[in-house]
């Protein structure tokens, strides 16, 4: 799920362009360290060996949904990745908010007789998955439909948001069915980057361009629960409005964000965090920090550099936080993959998801 | 060097190959020179600077030269070839010189890059840690030079002031322009923000066979990640130049503390060296 494209014209645009409203407050600068430990969490399956992506909301009681974008499954339990199935989803159920201790069962889905993607292709197009919720006992998993027009590493496009409701989210994965929802088209923004909800309400990052300018969508929960947008409202020239009203294409709230990111609210410190990868290639892990859910947000504040980031043509990413876990002030993961086309699976510490503890 | 370029009586002159004097006395690591030393591993450097263009009176001119270094250096293992890690240092430099009796003094900029790399199936020396420098604190930089060189009957000092501004670092700095910055920095490898460095060496009776010399060194380096520990090194230099047709032969001892360079900049280490430095030219 290697969503960073950033050429070297944009990246000169970007300097002539200047950049976004940063204006939000300053994020604390806190401490943290790789947790070995707790990457076994991603390491004891039988046969799941390597995904990106990694997002992750709580399903009540002990249990966490983790959404993997594209991921491998060995043939068998010898968890050789060189053959292994090539699936652009999966999805695994954690038990135990410790992320040190908790047992974690993947599900992937099959196609043709082998291990296929969980959410499955659609005439030629994949789903990669976002931020998901639960709503009223139902859950909500947002993403994007994919295409590979060209070829290569980067040769892939969104073709459009998507969305999943499944009401039995209590029950294993295997027996779930998920139904589409029709996610509003607004200002040609992919929305699922990150999403979270508070006092009833959902709210759903999306991002659209090279640049990855971001707006926020907000929806009663309760409505979302039932499979419904009705409501909803895009935050755009200083207010929220109804999408129904939207002509044009929404301002963003800020721009020069991160491809994937996680967002929550930090009742201790009484602010809203986005945590992300910052940089392209050797990323440093970053927070941005906003008072109120559609900012203003300020600009990243990397606090971690990965061990993967401290050489040269390095290829970091999918930073997020993960604030539903316990066991540190709060967990982040990234991944770490390769500029190869395909990533160097060989690598046997790459390509997993990597924990990473804060202390604020 | 505006000044030097349109004086009276200013001429431009491509430059020969130029003696081996104040680079090659250097207590610093990133002297452009041939050097095998060891203590307490090996160490091997090729590299040199090559002045191109002058223009300028007798008085005061100005200098255009590129320079260029490859360093060898061991991590692990005390044979004698330095094998494991390699690190890049090359750039250009214009300076602008000018002299006043027995002093002479040089200001300039230098535009340049580091880059670390291992070698073979070399690793990581080191599994980094939270708070170390990135990209073996390479980068591209942008310099200002200051020199200054008294020459006594007896002996000569020389001065040099160095401050590498890094570029993602400073495009960071720049409102609004974090995110950038720190793309750039990722793309580019900037590991440093910034690092002054500066440079003095004395050097006995410059005209003799055998020129007996002390070259002391300092930096700091400032990482470009904010959550990271600031770097330093000191180094002293104890030598005797010989110079001779065949160029400039420099047997030395040397002390150093403080932070190692390119993959090693994150291991803090006291060492005690012997080497030799050769100047071809």
């Amino acid at each position: 799920m290697m969503r960073k494209s950033l050429p070297l014209l944009l990246i000169l645009a970007m300097l002539l362009l200047g950049c976004a409203d940063d204006s939000g407050p300053t994020p604390p600068l806190p401490s943290a360290h790789e947790d070995l430990q707790a990457n076994q969490l991603f390491r004891r399956d039988a046969r799941w060996v390597g995904g990106d992506g990694a997002y992750s909301t709580s399903l009540g009681g002990d249990h966490t949904l983790w959404l993997f974008g594209d991921s491998l499954v060995a043939r068998d339990a010898s968890r050789n990745r060189s053959n292994a199935w090539f699936v652009r989803n999966s999805l695994a159920i954690q038990t135990g908010r410790d992320p040190r201790s908790a047992a974690m069962q993947f599900f992937w889905g099959e196609s043709d007789g082998h291990p296929g993607s969980f959410f499955a292709e659609r005439s030629g197009r994949w789903f990669w998955p976002g931020g998901a919720t639960l709503v009223a006992g139902k859950l909500i998993v947002f993403g994007q439909w994919l295409a590979k027009p060209g070829s290569g590493q980067w040769g892939f496009q969104a073709t459009g948001s998507a969305a999943f409701l499944i009401n039995n989210p209590a029950d294993p994965p295997t027996a779930w069915l998920p139904q589409d929802l029709s996610v509003p088209d607004v200002g040609g923004y992919i929305f699922g980057t990150a999403v979270t909800q508070r006092d009833g309400m959902v709210y759903i990052y999306g991002s659209k361009s090279d640049f990855h300018d971001y707006t926020v969508l907000r929806v009663a929960a309760a409505a979302l629960g039932s499979g419904s947008f009705d409501g909803a409202q895009c935050f755009a020239s200083g207010t929220w409005r109804a999408i129904g009203h939207f002509a044009l294409p929404a301002e963003p709230i800020f721009g020069l964000g991160a491809p994937e990111s996680s967002v929550h609210f930090d009742g201790t410190r009484k602010r809203w965090f986005m945590l992300q990868s910052e940089g392209f290639g050797a990323t440093t892990l970053a927070m941005r920090a906003a008072d109120h859910a559609e900012g203003p947000w300020s600009a990243p504040r990397s606090f971690f550099r990965p061990a993967e980031s401290f050489v040269e043509g390095a290829f970091v990413y999918a930073g997020k936080g993960h604030p539903e876990l316990a066991g540190a002030d709060l967990w982040v993961t990234y991944v770490p993959s390769a500029f190869e086309d395909p990533p160097a699976w060989d690598n046997p510490d790459g390509y997993y998801p990597h924990f990473v503890a804060v202390t604020f | 060097m505006l000044a030097a370029c349109s004086a009276p009586g200013a001429t431009t002159r491509w430059l020969p190959p130029p003696p081996p004097t104040v680079d090659l006395a250097r207590a610093s690591r990133d002297t452009p020179a041939f050097e095998l030393a060891y203590g307490p591993r090996p160490q091997a450097s090729l590299g040199g600077r090559l002045p191109l263009v002058q223009r300028g009176a007798r008085s005061t001119y100005a200098v255009v030269d590129v320079h260029a270094l490859g360093a060898f250096e061991n991590a692990s293992t005390f044979v004698a070839m330095p094998l494991e890690l390699f690190r890049a240092v090359y750039g250009v430099s214009g300076r602008w010189l000018w002299r006043d009796g027995r002093d002479s003094f040089a200001l300039g900029l230098d535009w340049g890059r580091e880059q670390a790399r291992t070698l073979g199936q070399a690793v990581l020396p080191d599994r980094p840690a939270a708070s170390d420098i990135a990209f073996g604190g390479g980068g591209t930089w942008l310099a200002l030079l200051a020199e200054w060189q008294h020459r006594a009957p007896r002996w000569q000092l020389t001065v040099m002031l160095e401050d590498r501004l890094h570029l993602a670092g400073l495009i960071g700095m720049w409102p609004k322009a974090q995110v950038v910055g720190d793309v750039l920095g990722g793309m580019a490898g900037d590991g440093l923000r910034q690092a002054p460095n500066l440079d003095v060496v004395v050097r006995a009776r410059p005209a003799a066979a055998w020129q007996p010399l002390l070259a002391a060194h300092a930096d700091l380096q400032v990482p470009a990640d904010e959550f990271a520990r600031l770097g330093w090194c000191v180094r002293a230099l104890v030598a005797a130049a010989h110079p001779s047709q065949h160029g400039e032969t420099m047997p030395f001892v040397s002390f150093d503390a403080g932070n190692g360079k390119g993959y090693l900049i994150n291991r803090r280490e006291v060492r005690l060296s012997v080497g030799v430095r050769h100047g071809f030219f």
